[in-house]
């Protein structure tokens, strides 16, 4: 697109690839995201600094705050993204809730908006089990599954109090639980002349802690007919949004039925999958919308093409309870083949703190049916040479092995019902033999020793940045 | 026997070589095979009748493998100094474990050198790196670099004779 890019980084992330591809990188001071990512002044600063025209906001961080959007607004620069009043409305889940039941997109049955009055009498009209949730809520957070009246008074003040913590708003809503659900999001765009289109479903029912590990596109969990109507109860949902750039409206499938959960307003993690199956750069026309470029093309030009899968390596221990593994990338060998695509925000040599998120990369496939695509996956995953850290590689290549996730039968309960306790299976005599054979062999074994400690200046990779 | 972990499994191994031979005992179970080393830390096994391609890196006592696609973080208890030095002084080939340049080679082709003499110089951000012969040998192959030029981690540096 010929557009110079500047990146922003915080002092751990300065080798990460992002600042290394960047035309520009601007240093925004410590790893505390206070200081640097989710502080506004620092990234205006940045942005000012070097002339820059218009700032994206990624995913994550700032991604979803609609001060930060209109701050960057009103000083005159362009916020990649949605209309700030609509990034706000979205954001709280009574008041998007509301909306949605206004334009006809089917919602989960619960308390209509805030929660007020008789709330025993609310929760019964209801029916357990039910949820209560924070509206400003988000990532899991001040929720809290009530399967008898007993236990409501205390999970409304155990989500009022994450709720303040974390959001700093404890209005809760409560909601029927679903039990079995699966969760299916639709990728939306929509243009600044209030053309809107979608761009087909994602299928995110694998997570653990109520975050996405891997997802699919098409959805092999529903048919057509029910495909076409999804699609256009999420357009319904950002045409009553007034929305315009790239959004996710997120549903609960159970039984038949689907019901409105929240819309996401920005870009997904899990975006490149829609990528691949429709043909279109979503990245590229949210840069193209912000411009003021109007869609040039309508539904019926959308195609659902192939099969995709994305799978998130992260820097986590499946065999206890997903706890985050820092520590130094020693070696990285990223899988290649047509069909693979791997988008990798860390490099060889970079040491993973636990200061942020320990996504690792994400690496993505297509194939023309679904079970050639989790075969290429599996081909992929097995291709990833990643030393010196625990991830979840073996974790995520055993669920593309597992049957239920072969025959598609599963909901976001997948991984809690199968694989509960996880763990390696007996190691084969040949993993004890590379690792007892040692390491490339060096001069000495002092040296090599010295190679391996990250600290020392022979381990930094670049070579340059020292030197500076 | 070393008492390796991987995950919650626990096993006595222990490995012997010779050359390119090693045999290895998992508790009760004997295994035998051959092994060689590849550019950029691969390993190549014959065991089992099986030809596998293996990575491995360490720190201290922990050791990184990659084989059969699959990525372990293994913890090695007994893994002590003296293990390490007979692992890495038995190897024919050295890498070269930096990044840099080419400083001197202090010996030819064909020479038979001692064990500890310097074979090649290599330099990065200004500090020198001498690669030492790891045991008695013949020189069989030696970098074609040019002196000056660049060098990368895991290039092949010099190899000696077999034994």
């Amino acid at each position: 697109m010929k557009i110079r890019t500047v990146a922003v980084y915080s002092e751990v992330d300065s080798n990460s690839p992002h600042v290394l591809m960047a035309d520009q990188a601007v240093d925004i001071g410590p790893s505390n995201p206070l200081e640097s990512y989710l502080n506004f002044d620092k990234i205006i600063k940045a942005a000012k600094d070097t002339n820059s025209e218009a700032i994206h906001p990624g995913y994550g961080f700032l991604s979803e705050n609609g001060d930060f959007a209109q701050h960057v607004q009103d000083l005159g620069l362009i916020f990649i993204g949605p209309d700030p009043s609509t990034i706000k409305s979205m954001g709280d889940k009574a008041e998007s809730k509301q909306m949605m039941i206004k334009a006809g997109v089917p919602t989960i049955p619960g308390s209509d908006g805030e929660l007020a009055g008789n709330i025993d009498a609310i929760a019964r009209d209801i029916g357990y089990p039910l949820m209560v949730k924070a509206a400003a809520g988000g990532g899991g957070k001040g929720m809290r599954v009530v399967k008898h009246s007993d236990d409501l008074e205390s999970a409304i003040d155990a989500a009022k109090n994450e709720a303040r913590n974390s959001f700093g708003n404890d209005t809760l809503i409560l909601e029927k639980f679903l039990d079995n659900p699966r969760h299916i999001e639709v990728q939306i765009l929509g243009d600044k002349k209030g053309n809107i289109v979608h761009l087909y479903e994602r299928e995110c029912s694998i997570q653990r802690r109520h975050q996405k590990i891997i997802e699919e596109s098409p959805s092999p969990g529903i048919t057509n007919k029910l495909r076409n109507k999804i699609g256009q109860a999420a357009v319904k949902a950002a045409k009553a949004a007034n929305y315009s750039n790239a959004g996710t409206v997120e549903f609960l499938y159970q039984d038949g039925d689907f019901y409105f959960l929240e819309m996401n307003t920005r870009l997904q993690v899990e975006h490149g999958i829609t990528e691949m199956v429709c043909g279109i750069d979503i990245v590229k026309w949210q840069i193209r919308i912000a411009e003021g470029e109007p869609l040039d093309f309508s539904q019926k030009d959308v195609k659902q093409r192939g099969h995709a899968i994305e799978c998130r390596v992260y820097a986590e221990d499946p065999s206890r309870n997903f706890l985050p593994t820092p520590g130094l990338i020693r070696k990285m060998i990223l899988p290649e083949g047509s069909g693979i695509r791997n988008d990798v925000g860390v490099s060889e040599g970079q040491e993973i703190t636990s200061d942020y998120d320990p996504l690792l990369a994400k690496v993505v496939v297509w194939d023309s049916y679904r079970n050639s695509a989790i075969d290429r996956m599996d081909y992929a995953l097995s291709n990833f040479v990643i030393l010196g850290l625990i991830t979840n590689q073996p974790f995520l290549r055993d669920i593309m092995n597992n049957d239920s996730f072969r025959k598609a039968h599963f909901s976001t309960n997948f991984i809690g019902d199968h694989f509960q306790d996880w763990d390696f299976d007996q190691i084969p005599p040949e993993v004890l033999a590379v690792a007892l054979l040692g390491t490339k062999s060096v001069s000495t074994s002092n040296k090599s020793r010295a190679s391996r400690d990250p600290h020392s200046p022979w381990s930094n990779r670049g070579g340059w940045r020292q030197g500076v | 026997m070393d008492k390796i972990s991987i995950g919650s499994n626990t096993y006595e191994a222990k490995l012997r070589r010779t050359g390119s031979e090693f045999k290895l005992t998992i508790g009760e179970d004997n295994y035998e095979g051959e092994f060689s080393r590849k550019n950029n830390g691969m390993v190549q096994l014959f065991m089992e009748d099986n030809r596998l391609i293996g990575f491995s890196e360490r720190n201290g006592n922990e050791i990184y493998v990659h084989i059969n696609g699959i990525n372990y973080f293994i913890k090695r208890e007994s893994g002590t100094v003296k293990d390490t030095s007979f692992e890495e002084e038995s190897d024919d080939t050295v890498l070269s474990p930096i990044t840099g340049k080419l400083l001197d080679k202090k010996v030819k082709n064909g020479d038979s050198i001692k064990k500890g003499e310097v074979v090649v110089i290599l330099e990065a951000m200004k500090m020198e790196h001498r690669l030492k012969a790891p045991r008695d040998g013949t020189l069989s192959k030696l970098t074609s670099a040019e002196i000056g030029g660049q060098i990368k981690e895991g290039e092949l540096m010099f190899e000696l004779e077999e034994e």
